[in-house]
């Protein structure tokens, strides 16, 4: 067993790096995107907002999988040549961003109208009301959903281990596949999960915290 | 390739397989929420009131499955329990032994702030007419627990709905497996790809709005 | 003497009830003009529209030369840009019931913020000019505090600091004692004083009968959405001509005598 762990753990340990580079990507590009679709939703004109309405509904009422799928397999019949996990990568963005999008809507949403009349009266424009009063106040609320998401993507990378992407999950079924007692395999592979999810709340918390003296 | 002429005939022929694939992952979420549900109302019960050895197994359950990938738990359930010498499921029942674990966690945590939102006056109003403990949670706190969590579950399951489309990695018929059928054997990957997503989100969204409806309903205590 | 702030013949309507009916006010220079009236009355709406907080369907507000919030081109009056309406803000100073301090900045940013981003200073400057507001305003000890620290009396005060550092032309003032505890209005209603007695042109909305009596030049009585009577507090308050004055002084009985 012993030999097993020590032929296992680096596979792993790299499938864990694959995980952890997925999930840096995803919740980058994600949040980038989420937010230009989150104030779109919000400040848009009619065809802009109705889009981006569309977009959001309809990636957050899709099972993440068939995202994965439905652009692996999909987009390359548009003659889009991808690489699995740019595949892979690319669907599980789209799907944080609609999350991310929601989460920036409902933050924005939530600042008591009387801080953006107060922030009119002294006579501040659109962009410095949005900049200065309105995103340093609603940040703070956006923070415990935004690490929802940011946990639910490392947990989304598993999936791509059905594409062939050699994440700690699919590295795992591959030590798995060669030894025989499987399952403390299974359990360093979930202590492993749980870790960084773990760790990625408690950063949260940490951020939250940051924001505390906000005292809505 | 299936992008200039939508195969509207292999709608008509592949149909059946997805509607009986849809059909199958609504009884494997409603399934998995009964169990689940049982398993979070003991583990809420068990959190809120019962000793201090029995909080921490549940707080562990609830923060263990939280954090893990569903398909991890999916696989071991297959894979995993034949080596622990339980062979008893089948890759069906593997699948909602999966799902009615992970979903007991997150119920824990919605049983447990439903029973903790019902409003103090009813349980002190219970005890002054004088139920004992076990009737005051079965005529009050559980009717009322139960109204108040009704959005809750709601999400809850349409959440596990889309959950189920995981099964499909256990060759479970439902219907992203009914998809990936279809794109292997027809290569008609737009339309597979389509017909899926427009039945998830139609199902989705109507199973939202039935919801919704029952809820105004039922769910308004006050 | 030109008038500092023109308000000619406003209406406005929230759906289907006409809250405004065609209110015309002058406020000069130095002026201090309360208006009262009971809840319902459109004075609070009539405030939020000077400085294009609510927008209106009939009628023009003008500050000096300057129409506030839209323009006549060809006959058509259109709403100004808001980058345009925001800059026109800046004559303008509101203080809100409900304070509505910034909380994620200390009392200092707050005050400064108006004068860094919108008029421009340096920040030592806006630093400078901030100081001395909150220090006329008694707060000096708190410039570093966060506004949930503060009690009501004092964010108000605050507040006043934030609006009348950016030096505007007419002050707003919505109720601004009405969400105060009684013993912290006394602070805020003498700020105002010292403010009115500098000089500041003020439109005050206020319930404070004794401070209406004793600081405002003019007392514009507002019921329905029409001004009723107006004229100096030694005669409208004390001498009311219309029924519908008489009544609502009825309730102030006891405070004005």
């Amino acid at each position: 067993m012993l030999h097993d762990l020590s032929f296992a753990l680096p596979q792993l340990l790299r499938g864990l790096g694959v995980t952890l580079e997925i999930g840096a990507i995803v919740v980058l590009a994600g949040s980038l995107a989420g937010f230009v679709v989150g104030l779109a939703l919000l400040y848009g004109g009619f065809v802009v907002r109705l889009a981006a309405r569309v977009y959001v509904d309809t990636v957050r009422g899709l099972p993440v999988l068939v995202l994965i799928f439905a652009i692996y397999f999909a987009l390359p019949a548009f003659g889009l040549r991808f690489s699995a996990f740019q595949a892979g990568v690319t669907a599980l963005s789209i799907f944080a961003a609609a999350h991310i999008a929601e989460i920036v809507r409902g933050g924005v949403d939530s600042i008591p109208g009387a801080q953006v009349d107060a922030a009119k009266a002294v006579g501040l424009t659109f962009w410095q009301r949005l900049r200065l009063v309105i995103l340093p106040q609603a940040v703070r609320r956006m923070v415990p959903p935004w690490v929802n998401v940011a946990v639910e993507i490392v947990k989304g990378s598993a999936l791509l281990s059905l594409l062939g992407i050699i994440e700690l999950l699919l590295a795992m079924q591959n030590v798995v596949g060669v030894t025989f007692s499987p399952l403390p395999f299974y359990g360093v592979t979930a202590f492993l999960y749980f870790a960084v999810n773990f760790t990625v709340s408690r950063l949260g918390g940490l951020l939250e915290q940051r924001f505390a003296y906000l005292k809505y | 390739m299936g992008a200039y002429h939508f195969n509207w005939f292999l709608a008509w022929q592949a149909f059946p397989r997805f509607y009986w694939g849809l059909a199958l992952g609504l009884e494997l979420a409603a399934l998995s929420l009964l169990i689940g549900s049982v398993v979070g109302m003991a583990g809420a019960f068990g959190r809120s009131f019962g000793p201090a050895w029995l909080r921490l197994i549940v707080v562990c359950y609830v923060e263990f499955i939280r954090n893990i990938p569903l398909l991890l738990l999916v696989y071991f359930a297959f894979y995993g329990l034949p080596k622990l010498g339980i062979y008893v499921f089948d890759n069906l029942w593997s699948f909602i032994v999966a799902l009615s674990v992970y979903s007991g966690a997150y119920l824990t945590e919605v049983f447990r702030a439903g029973v903790n939102s019902v409003p103090v006056g009813y349980t002190e109003a219970a005890k002054a007419v004088g139920l004992a403990p076990w009737q005051r949670v079965r005529l009050i706190t559980l009717p009322v627990t139960f109204r108040i969590i009704l959005p809750s579950l709601s999400n809850t399951f349409i959440s596990l709905f889309k959950d189920t489309a995981l099964a499909s990695a256990l060759a479970v018929p439902e219907l992203t497996y009914a998809a990936e059928w279809l794109n292997v054997n027809t290569f008609r990957t737009i339309e597979a790809w389509t017909f899926a997503t427009v039945m998830y989100l139609f199902a989705g969204y109507g199973i939202a709005f039935i919801l919704r409806r029952v809820e105004r309903r039922y769910a308004v205590i006050r | 003497m030109a008038a500092i702030l023109t308000i000619s013949d406003l209406h406005k309507r929230f759906g289907p009830l006409e809250v405004l009916r065609g209110i015309s006010l002058e406020v000069q220079a130095g002026q201090v003009v309360a208006l009262v009236g009971a809840s319902g009355s459109g004075k609070t709406t009539l405030l939020r529209c000077v400085n294009a907080l609510e927008d209106y369907h009939q009628g023009s507000i003008s500050l000096g030369k300057e129409q506030i919030g839209y323009q006549d081109l060809n006959g058509r009056r259109i709403r100004l840009p808001e980058t345009r309406i925001a800059r026109q803000r800046a004559g303008l100073g509101m203080v809100f019931q409900s304070y509505n301090l910034f909380p994620h900045m200390t009392v200092l940013d707050n005050v400064a913020l108006g004068l860094v981003h919108v008029q421009k200073k340096s920040r030592a400057e806006a630093d400078r000019i901030a100081l001395s507001w909150i220090e006329r305003v008694g707060l000096l000890d708190k410039v570093k505090s966060y506004p949930f620290q503060l009690s009501g009396g004092q964010q108000q005060r605050v507040a006043i600091a934030r609006a009348v550092a950016m030096q505007p032309k007419v002050m707003l003032f919505d109720e601004v004692t009405s969400a105060l505890d009684p013993e912290l209005i006394g602070e805020v209603l003498s700020v105002m004083q010292d403010l009115a007695r500098s000089g500041q042109t003020m439109l005050v909305v206020s319930h404070e009968m004794i401070f209406v009596r004793e600081v405002a030049h003019r007392v514009v009585f507002m019921d329905e959405g029409v001004i009723v009577e107006q004229g100096p507090p030694e005669e409208v308050l004390v001498r009311p001509k219309t029924e519908r004055l008489q009544a609502f002084l009825a309730r102030f009985r006891g405070v004005l005598r």
